[in-house]
C-alpha cells in the first residue's frame, strides 16, 4: 500500500512541477522558440544569436525579401530602416567570421527561396588571417535545432527559465540593462546606452587596436572565399556595404600600416561584387563619437542612414553628404590616392 | 544513450517499461528477448557500428563457456586461457594499441602511426563480466544457461555501460524468476526512488562541482595554494557523486525491471583504512580483482613478501584498466603502495584514533585522485606543486574566474558555492548514503514529494543554455 502511495504522489508531484515549469518557460519563451507576445517576453536578453535567429527564420517567419547579414555591428540595424516592401530579416550574429556567409546564404535560400536579395556587411578586421582561418558554419546549429526534442528539452529546463525571469523583470520596467544589446519580440535589436568619457572610448579604441590591428595578416583566400559565397546567392541582387569604424579606430588602422591591407580589402571586394557601399572611413559621422557604443559599433541611427544610403543612393535626402560612397573599379584608383597623399 | 538525457528518460525508459511488463504478463520468454533487444539498441544508439562487437563477444564467450561448464571435455585449461587471451585482447586492441604504440615511440624513436581507435562503450565492463564468467564455467559453477539469458546478463542495459560490474551468479537467477515479470508496486517504487536520488547525484552536485575542477585543472600553471585545493576538492567529490550517481541510477533501473544490482559505493569517504575504502569504493570492482586476480595468485596463502607482490598487482591491473595513461597506472600503483605499508602498519602495536585515521585516509585518497584526474604526470606534479605552496599564495583567483563564466550559472554567488561544497562535504563525510536509505524502506508522502522534487530538479538541469560569449564583435 504504502508502495503504490509513493509512485502515486512521486508522479504526481513531478507532472505538477514539470508542468509549472513548462507553462512558465513557454509563456516567457526567453529562447524565442514560440510567436507569442506578452507583457513578460517583451524584451530578450541574447543567449546565442545564432541559435536564436536560426529558430526564428524556420518556425516564425512567414516570408523573406532581403536578408541583411554580418557581424555584431549590423545586428543594430533597424528592419523597418529599410522599405517594407523589402521585407529585411536581420540575419546579422556577434562575432560572425567570413567563413561563415556561405553557410549563412545557403541556409537563408534554403528555408526561404523567395528571397530576392542579399545585403552583406563587411568588416575589415574579418580579412585578418587570425579571425579567418577557422572554418565555420551553420550546420551545428541546424543540427541542434532539429532535433526532435529540442524545444521540450527547453521547456523543460530550470537555466531557462531563469532567463525568462530576467527578461520578465526588464520587460515589465520596459528598459534593458544599459550597455547589452538585447532583442524586441518582432526581432530588432535595442540597446540602452550609457555615455562614456572621451578617456574610456580611447581606452575600448585601444583594446579593439591590440586585439585586431597589431599582428594583422591578410588572408589569402578571402577573395576567393567572397566568390563561393557570390556564386551562393544563385544570380540574386547582393548589395554590399562596409561596416563604419570610429574615426579614431580607423586612424589606428593607418598608423598601424594597413593601408596595403586596406586597400587589397576593397579592391577584392569590387572584383567579386562589382561594387561596395564603402562607409569605413574618416568622414562627420564617424568622427562624431556619440554615434559609436565603443570604437566600432554605431548606433541606431548610423544604421538608418546605411540603410537609406543602400537603398535610395546619393539620392537620400537625410544621410550626411560625406557618409557612404559606392566604390568600383572605375572610382577605387581615386579614393584610395587620398590615403596615399 | 545516457540515463541522465531527456531521450532516455521520457522516450526509452518509459517505451521499454511499458513494452516489457505488457509482454511479460502473456510470456516470460518475449519479455527477455524483449528487454535483450531494448539493451542492444540502448548501446547501439551510441555507435551502431560496435554492436556486432558486444554480439561477438557474448557469442564467442557463451560458447566457450559453455564448453567449459562440461568436466567431460578436454582441454579445458587451454580454451579457458584462449577465453581469457580473447576478452583481455579485445580491450588491449581498442583501450590500449595507440598508448603501447606512442610509449614505443617514445622508447625507440620511432614514428609508429597510431590508430587512433574509438573506445567501444563498455568494453571495460562487459569484459570483465566475462571473464568472471568463463573462469566460473571451468570451475564449474555455472548452470546451463542460454544463450539469450547470458545476453541479457552481459548487454542488460541499466549496467551495461558504467557497472556495476555484475557477477552471473547474482543476475541468472533473477532473470529465471517468473516474478521478475509482474509488477512489483514495492520495487518499482524504490527504483524510483534510487534512481532519482542517483540522478540529482550526478547533475545536481557531480555536474555543478565539475566546473570548478574542469576550470582548475585547464589551468594548472596558474594554480596557487587555495586554488588548486578548491579545484581537487571539487574533483574528488566530483567523481564520487558522478560515479556513485551513476550507479544508484542503474540500481534504480534495475529495479524498475525487478532486478535487483549489486551495491557499488559504501561511504567510501567515511572509510578509516585503504583497506576500508577499497571495500566501500566501486566495490564490485574490488570483488572482482580479489576473487579472480588476488585469490588465482596465491592471496595471502603465500607468505608475506608474496601477498605484496599479489597486492601491488592487483592495483597496478587496477589503475591500468581505469584508462590508457601512465597517470591511471601511477594511481594504481600509489594504492598499491599505500595498501603494503596499511598492512605493515596494522602489524604493528600502534593504533591511531579513528578521526586521525580517516583524517590520512581521506587526505591520501584525495591527493591520489589529482593523479587520477590530471591530462599528463606534469599536470598532476604542477598541481601538486601549487597545493604545496610553490606557485605561492593567493586569493580564490579560479572560483572569481568562474563565477564570470556563464557556464557555471548556477555558481554565480558565494551562498550557492557554499551550500554546493557544504552538500557535498556533508553527505560524503557524515550521512547516511543513498543505498543505506533505500534499504530503509522510506515509503512516506514526505519521502515521495521529496523524491519527485529531486527528480525534477535534476531533469530541468539536464538542459543547459550555452551561451555565446563574444556578443561584441
Amino acid at each position: 500500500m504504502y508502495s503504490r502511495r509513493f509512485i502515486v504522489v512521486f508522479f504526481m508531484t513531478s507532472m505538477l512541477l514539470v508542468a509549472g515549469l513548462a507553462f512558465w518557460n513557454y509563456t516567457l519563451d526567453p529562447l524565442g522558440h514560440y510567436a507569442h507576445t506578452n507583457d513578460w517576453n517583451r524584451m530578450q536578453s541574447v543567449v546565442d544569436e545564432r541559435e536564436q535567429k536560426i529558430v526564428r527564420l524556420r518556425d516564425h517567419t512567414e516570408s523573406v525579401g532581403t536578408a541583411l547579414i554580418g557581424s555584431s555591428r549590423v545586428t543594430y540595424m533597424q528592419t523597418d530602416d529599410f522599405p517594407p516592401e523589402w521585407n529585411v530579416f536581420n540575419f546579422a550574429v556577434a562575432n560572425y567570421s567570413m567563413r561563415e556567409y556561405h553557410s549563412y546564404v545557403l541556409y537563408m535560400i534554403e528555408q526561404h527561396p523567395e528571397v530576392e536579395r542579399f545585403i552583406l556587411g563587411v568588416d575589415f578586421f574579418k580579412a585578418n588571417e587570425a579571425q579567418a582561418e577557422t572554418p565555420q558554419s551553420i550546420d551545428n546549429y541546424v543540427e541542434k535545432v532539429e532535433d526532435p526534442l529540442y524545444k521540450l528539452r527547453h521547456l523543460l529546463s530550470f537555466p531557462v527559465a531563469r532567463y525568462g525571469w530576467t527578461n520578465a523583470r526588464w520587460s515589465l520596467k520596459g528598459e534593458t540593462p544599459p550597455n547589452e544589446r538585447w532583442y524586441e519580440r518582432g526581432g530588432d535589436a535595442i540597446t540602452t546606452r550609457v555615455e562614456q568619457t572621451e578617456d574610456e572610448f580611447l581606452s575600448l579604441v585601444e583594446t579593439f587596436e591590440q586585439s585586431f590591428y597589431t599582428d594583422f595578416s591578410y588572408y589569402e583566400p578571402y577573395a576567393s572565399i567572397m566568390k563561393k559565397v557570390n556564386d551562393a546567392t544563385e544570380g540574386r541582387e547582393t548589395i554590399v556595404f562596409t561596416t563604419p569604424v570610429s574615426a579614431a579606430l580607423f586612424d589606428r588602422l593607418l598608423a598601424n600600416d594597413l593601408l596595403p591591407a586596406y586597400e587589397r580589402w576593397l579592391r577584392e571586394l569590387i572584383d567579386v561584387y562589382g561594387g561596395v557601399w564603402h562607409f569605413m572611413d574618416d568622414n562627420s559621422v564617424t568622427r562624431n563619437r556619440s554615434h559609436y557604443m565603443d570604437g566600432h559599433h554605431y548606433d541606431e541611427t548610423v544604421g538608418r542612414w546605411i540603410a537609406h544610403r543602400l537603398v535610395d543612393g546619393y539620392e537620400a535626402s537625410d544621410v550626411p553628404n560625406d557618409f557612404g560612397i559606392y566604390l568600383d573599379a572605375t572610382t577605387i584608383d581615386e579614393y584610395i590616392a587620398r590615403f596615399k597623399k | 544513450m545516457l540515463f541522465n538525457s531527456y531521450l532516455f528518460i521520457f522516450v526509452f525508459l518509459p517505451i521499454t517499461f511499458i513494452l516489457f511488463y505488457a509482454i511479460g504478463a502473456r510470456s516470460n520468454r518475449w519479455a527477455r528477448f524483449f528487454l535483450l533487444f531494448a539493451s542492444f539498441v540502448f548501446y547501439g544508439y551510441w555507435n551502431p557500428s560496435y554492436v556486432p562487437l558486444l554480439l561477438v563477444s557474448i557469442v564467442v564467450n557463451f560458447t566457450l563457456g559453455t564448453y567449459l561448464s562440461n568436466e567431460a571435455r578436454r582441454g579445458r585449461k587451454v580454451w579457458l586461457t584462449v577465453g581469457i587471451a580473447f576478452n583481455v585482447g579485445l580491450i588491449a586492441y581498442f583501450k590500449y594499441y595507440d598508448f603501447f604504440i606512442d610509449n614505443v615511440n617514445v622508447l625507440f624513436g620511432l614514428d609508429l602511426p597510431m590508430k587512433e581507435l574509438l573506445l567501444p562503450l563498455a568494453i571495460s565492463f562487459y569484459t570483465f563480466q566475462q571473464i568472471a564468467y568463463l573462469v566460473d564455467s571451468y570451475r564449474l559453477e555455472t548452470k546451463g544457461y542460454d544463450l539469450f539469458r547470458y545476453g541479457l546478463f552481459v548487454s542488460f542495459f541499466p549496467q551495461l555501460i558504467a557497472g556495476p560490474i555484475v557477477h552471473h551468479g547474482h543476475v541468472m537467477p533473477q532473470f529465471e524468476r517468473s516474478s521478475t515479470y509482474r509488477m512489483q508496486a514495492k520495487s518499482i517504487a524504490s527504483g524510483l526512488f534510487i534512481f532519482s536520488l542517483g540522478l540529482f547525484k550526478k547533475v545536481g552536485i557531480a555536474d555543478a562541482l565539475a566546473r570548478y575542477a574542469s576550470e582548475g585543472y585547464r589551468l594548472v600553471d596558474r594554480l596557487t595554494v587555495l586554488d588548486s585545493w578548491l579545484t581537487t576538492t571539487a574533483y574528488t567529490f566530483q567523481i564520487y557523486f558522478d560515479f556513485s550517481g551513476y550507479s544508484d541510477m542503474a540500481i534504480g533501473l534495475g529495479l524498475l525491471f525487478n532486478i535487483r544490482l549489486p551495491q557499488n559505493f559504501n561511504s567510501p569517504f567515511q572509510a578509516v583504512s585503504i583497506q576500508d575504502f577499497w571495500r566501500r569504493w566501486h566495490m564490485t570492482l574490488s570483488q572482482f580483482l580479489t576473487k579472480y586476480i588476488y585469490f588465482p595468485l596465491g592471496g595471502s596463502r603465500k607468505g608475506v613478501s608474496r601477498t605484496y607482490v599479489n597486492i601491488f598487482l592487483v592495483f597496478l591491473i587496477s589503475g591500468i584498466w581505469h584508462g590508457a595513461a601512465w597517470t591511471f597506472v601511477i594511481w594504481g600503483v600509489l594504492h598499491g603502495v599505500a595498501s603494503i605499508i596499511y598492512r605493515i602498519w596494522s602489524k604493528g602495536p600502534i593504533r591511531l584514533p579513528k578521526w586521525a585515521a580517516w583524517f590520512v585516509t581521506f587526505s591520501f585518497i584525495h591527493l591520489s585522485f589529482v593523479m587520477f584526474r590530471a591530462k599528463s604526470v606534469a599536470d598532476a606534479l604542477a598541481v601538486y606543486g601549487a597545493m604545496f605552496g610553490l606557485n605561492g599564495y593567493d586569493s580564490l583567483d579560479v572560483v572569481a574566474s568562474m563565477n564570470r563564466n556563464p557556464v557555471g550559472y548556477a555558481l554565480e554567488s558565494p551562498f550557492l558555492f557554499v551550500l554546493l561544497f557544504g552538500t557535498a562535504i556533508g553527505v560524503s563525510f557524515f550521512a547516511s548514503n543513498s543505498i543505506d536509505w533505500l534499504r530503509r524502506e522510506k515509503r512516506s508522502i514526505g519521502w515521495a514529494v521529496g523524491t519527485a522534487v529531486l527528480f525534477v530538479y535534476a531533469v530541468g538541469h539536464l538542459q543547459q543554455v550555452s551561451e555565446f560569449l563574444y556578443f561584441n564583435f
